[in-house]
């Protein structure tokens, strides 16, 4: 375990630990601060990768706050399942932690391939279990015996480390136990596999008719409306391409390495990256004709969403926005934005790998002023009204900050209801910022009660 | 009979760790933050959790409990987040919440605390609170009664001299169960009797959406100082069993009687409320709560006929399920199947139910099969839409619903309130197999 997530923090593939010292990459992947500290631990990182895959059932196996606290939580969606809306946990009481919880576990195994017949079981690891020393690997194994069933181990310890580690033990699961293990019927011409694009709010959903039409195959997607089966293909694609950056650039790496499979680092937030990126993938396919039809389809793409966006760009036009969020979407956005008119004040660069900072001082032409490290929300409400900002664009941690700020707000992070992604989805995040920006609400709040207007 | 469904695992919990509870009792006391000694996912999913529920801000900590540190156990990341709480947020005392992993490994907090006060003098004048918070035991009512209490233990002041008294204050030491609509309730029915309040911890004054500001801590809850004199009081009364504890400390410790309400939702338990104000204060009631009364009753009968015939099952939190439970049944008439809870406190098991099991929201489902409706937190949404049922939101969480936290639950006017929601999705059943 101990070296297994030390591989993992000396990703080499991720490119903040390429230009490191001996010195800084033992310090790779920094520990938080006690008592300043956001955003959620390994198991929640690793539970957010594999959560989506929902003919897999997933089992936590730790004391009830991991599972009773979190599930039913996420915006993924998916056509494929619907066991990521089920919270299962082995609830360890006392005399568990005392005598051991493995037969519980087992039990708890055979429970639920009996009751929802999955495709496969995952059962995570957390603090408490990992701790008192639970072998889920022997458990797995023995279980995946029994039961002819797989069943996954994934390590998640929360005191492992941060979300975007546990992000990294899903996909050593995957790569370990999942990737590799059946082999298709047959493979299409343009098959790729999608890393990190969890189709959170259907986000997936709005760029899926894209490759539909250009005749490219979503084979292996991970994990955004998945099948379980589908992951194990994932070693006959021909390209992977990344969405999340940082989270599971390790995945494609090893999936490089092991069955010589290229990836690169894409995103699907904008006009212009979605083109970017559709183009890349033909490139990196090799094929003439679906550059061709990648630039036919996106230039016709662009001129609808030119379009629709008419009556939404003059509302946008110059408002200046503050945004905080993490990884890709720091600088993806940024260029999403600007595509329609938006000014960008700053942008944060937690969760943000050295490219992704590199991509943001671009936009920002080297300013390092636009950049933002990790701040509360007392700080990022003093940058809105120090720079007039019009608009906070955030996760929704920092949705009732902006409200409590009385400033416009829209959420682009996990929980949300509306999908950003491709050509419809640059539309629907227009709507939802002009909505906020041109709401009543927020001239009408700033409106003295009676008892404050002062006489005379 | 309480039954528990043997099996190995929880399907769709409907216990939240007693770090929830905790976190959430804190949430009520201003000024205060809420540490949260472990792993920072402990405090991240509650926060999470918290924040949608309330649709506010919930200030909160960790104390980020990593690897190494993990392993060996020892004072460093506690003590540094004690520090940089103070040092950043400086709130008027720290609520500091163990969690399994932190009790797992057998941490001495209190030494701890001892260790950290000798290291750090300058830091003295800010209480530590600690509230030990296994995950692995208990629910969330009893994570929030166990910081209720410990929080009470460590601050209040003995009440030496009874002259310090008079007979118009009285504690309410308020359950988790209740809305902010249901402590506005109460604080004005007090005040109708000319009485003046503590209530504690006050959920509805911080998290109710008062607070127009931005805040790094949670704001007009009740204060260190009015904690700190609740041993003055002449009364306690108690909603919930949850609280009792805390009752204890105060009748020990400041000799403040006190009278315990294990429900006040419903006809009856409201005029036992009443009776007793009237009783205390040797007043006639309010006018307008006379009115309240008799708009209860006139709800009563005019959603009555569409009661006749149903039944429903209940999950929840004990405190929140008796007062439900019991209104619905004994009040309304309305058959209860099953009711699925998290903890043995409480007055459940008196529920005349055909089921009442320890359980989670599978159990739920497997044993309302013949419910009508069925009355849970929004995590039940998901089975509900499997069954085609209709849900009325209670407890925690509730995400998808605004205003929740406004809702009045108890007293006369919750009544009335759930004689009009409830009777409305019977109603709605009606017209719906009439064939309309």
């Amino acid at each position: 375990m101990r070296l297994a997530i030390q591989q993992l923090t000396e990703e080499p593939g991720c490119d903040h630990n390429q230009k490191k010292t001996a010195e800084q990459k033992k310090e790779a992947c920094k520990k938080p601060t006690p008592g300043a500290t956001a955003g959620g631990c390994a198991f929640d990182g690793a539970q957010i990768v594999l959560l989506p895959v929902a003919d897999a059932a997933h089992i936590i196996h730790g004391p009830i706050t991991c599972c009773g606290q979190s599930y039913n939580n996420r915006g993924t969606r998916t056509h494929m399942g619907n066991l990521h809306q089920y919270g299962m946990t082995t609830d360890m009481n006392e005399l568990d932690i005392v005598f051991g919880g493995e037969k519980k576990l087992k039990e708890s195994v055979r429970y639920v391939a009996r009751k929802f017949n999955p495709k496969a079981i995952f059962i995570y690891s957390t603090c408490v279990t990992a701790m008192t020393g639970e072998d889920i690997h022997a458990v797995a194994k023995e279980m995946t015996e029994e039961l002819s069933m797989q069943i996954i181990p994934v390590d998640s310890p929360g005191f492992s480390g941060s979300k975007n580690l546990g992000n990294k033990f899903a996909g050593h699961s995957l790569i370990n136990h999942v990737i590799g293990t059946k082999e298709p019927e047959s493979v299409p011409m343009f098959p790729i596999n999608l890393i990190g694009e969890y189709n959170i709010a259907g986000e997936l959903f709005q760029v899926e008719p894209l490759f539909e039409e250009l005749g490219i195959t979503l084979f292996s997607k991970m994990t955004g409306n998945a099948t379980y089966e589908e992951l194990c293909h994932a070693h006959r694609s021909k390209l992977s391409v990344v969405i999340c950056s940082r989270a599971l650039i390790s995945l494609a790496r090893q999936l490089d390495d092991k069955y010589g499979i290229p990836y690169f680092e894409g995103s699907f937030y904008g006009m212009g990256e979605t083109k970017k990126t559709l183009m890349k993938i033909a490139e990196m396919m090799g094929s003439d004709l679906l550059k061709k039809k990648v630039e036919e389809l996106t230039a016709r793409k662009e001129k609808e969403t030119f379009d629709k966006l008419a009556p939404y760009l003059p509302i946008m036009k110059g408002k200046k926005v503050l945004v905080y969020t993490g990884g890709v979407k720091s600088w993806s956005i940024l260029k999403q934005l600007e595509e329609m008119g938006m000014e960008v004040i700053k942008s944060s660069t937690r969760k943000s790998t050295e490219e992704d900072i590199a991509r943001i001082l671009e936009y920002f032409e080297g300013n390092e002023d636009g950049l933002m490290p990790k701040g509360d929300g007392k700080t990022l409400l003093k940058y809105m009204k120090e720079y007039d900002a019009d608009l906070f664009l955030a996760g929704g941690r920092n949705m009732y900050n902006a409200m409590k700020g009385q400033v416009p707000f829209v959420d682009v992070n996990q929980e949300r209801h509306f999908a950003f992604a491709g050509y419809e989805g640059s539309l629907v995040l227009a709507q939802k910022i002009c909505g906020t920006l041109t709401s009543p609400v927020f001239s009408l709040v700033k409106k003295p009660a009676p008892w404050e207007v002062s006489f005379g | 009979m309480v039954k528990i469904i043997e099996k190995p695992l929880s399907v769709n919990p409907l216990k939240k760790g007693s770090i929830m509870g905790a976190i959430t009792a804190f949430l009520g006391m201003h000024r205060v933050m809420p540490l949260v000694h472990g792993a920072q996912g402990c405090m991240a999913f509650t926060k999470n959790f918290l924040t949608q529920h309330y649709r506010e801000v919930t200030p909160m900590q960790s104390t980020a409990v990593f690897d190494i540190a993990t392993i060996i156990g020892d004072d460093s990341n506690l003590h540094e987040g004690i520090a940089n709480v103070i040092d950043k947020q400086k709130p008027d005392f720290i609520g500091l919440v163990t969690t399994g992993m932190t009790e797992v490994r057998g941490d001495d907090i209190k030494g701890s605390l001892i260790r950290f006060r000798e290291k750090y003098p300058q830091y003295d004048s800010t209480p530590v609170v600690p509230v030990a918070c296994p995950d692995f035991k208990g629910d969330a009512e009893t994570g929030y009664g166990a910081a209720c209490a410990a929080t009470l233990a460590l601050l209040i002041e003995p009440a030496v001299r009874t002259d310090y008294r008079t007979r118009r204050m009285v504690n309410i030491l308020a359950g988790m169960h209740l809305t902010s609509g249901d402590i506005d309730w109460l604080k004005r029915v007090f005040e109708g009797f000319g009485l003046d309040v503590i209530v504690y911890p006050d959920l509805s004054a911080s998290m109710g959406g008062q607070v127009n500001h931005f805040y790094g801590l949670p704001e007009e809850g009740t204060s260190i100082d009015t904690i700190k004199k609740m041993g003055h009081a002449d009364f306690s009364i108690v909603v919930g069993g949850c609280m009792e504890a805390s009752a204890d400390i105060l009748l020990e410790r400041c000799t403040v009687p006190y009278k315990k309400f294990d429900s006040l939702t419903g006809i009856e338990a409201s005029d036992e409320l009443v009776s007793w104000l009237m009783d205390y204060t040797g007043k006639q009631a309010p006018g307008w709560l006379r009115i309240q009364r008799q708009r209860a009753v006139d709800a009563l009968l005019d959603a009555h006929f569409s009661f006749s015939g149903k039944s429903f099952s209940i999950a929840g939190e004990p405190d929140l399920l008796y007062g439900l439970g019991n209104y619905l049944t004994k009040e309304m008439g309305i058959r209860l199947e099953t009711a699925v809870t998290t903890a043995r406190h409480g007055m459940f098991e008196n529920l005349p139910a055909d089921n009442i099991i320890m359980g989670d929201l599978e159990d739920l489902e497997d044993y309302s099969k013949a419910s009508d409706f069925i009355i849970a937190s929004s995590n039940a949404i998901p089975m509900c839409h499997r069954a085609h049922k209709p849900l009325y939101r209670v407890g925690y969480p509730v995400k998808d619903y605004l205003g929740h936290f406004h809702r009045t639950f108890i007293g006369y006017y919750g009544a009335m309130m759930l004689a009009f929601d409830i009777g409305n999705i019977c109603m709605t059943l009606d017209i719906e197999r009439s064939g309309h």
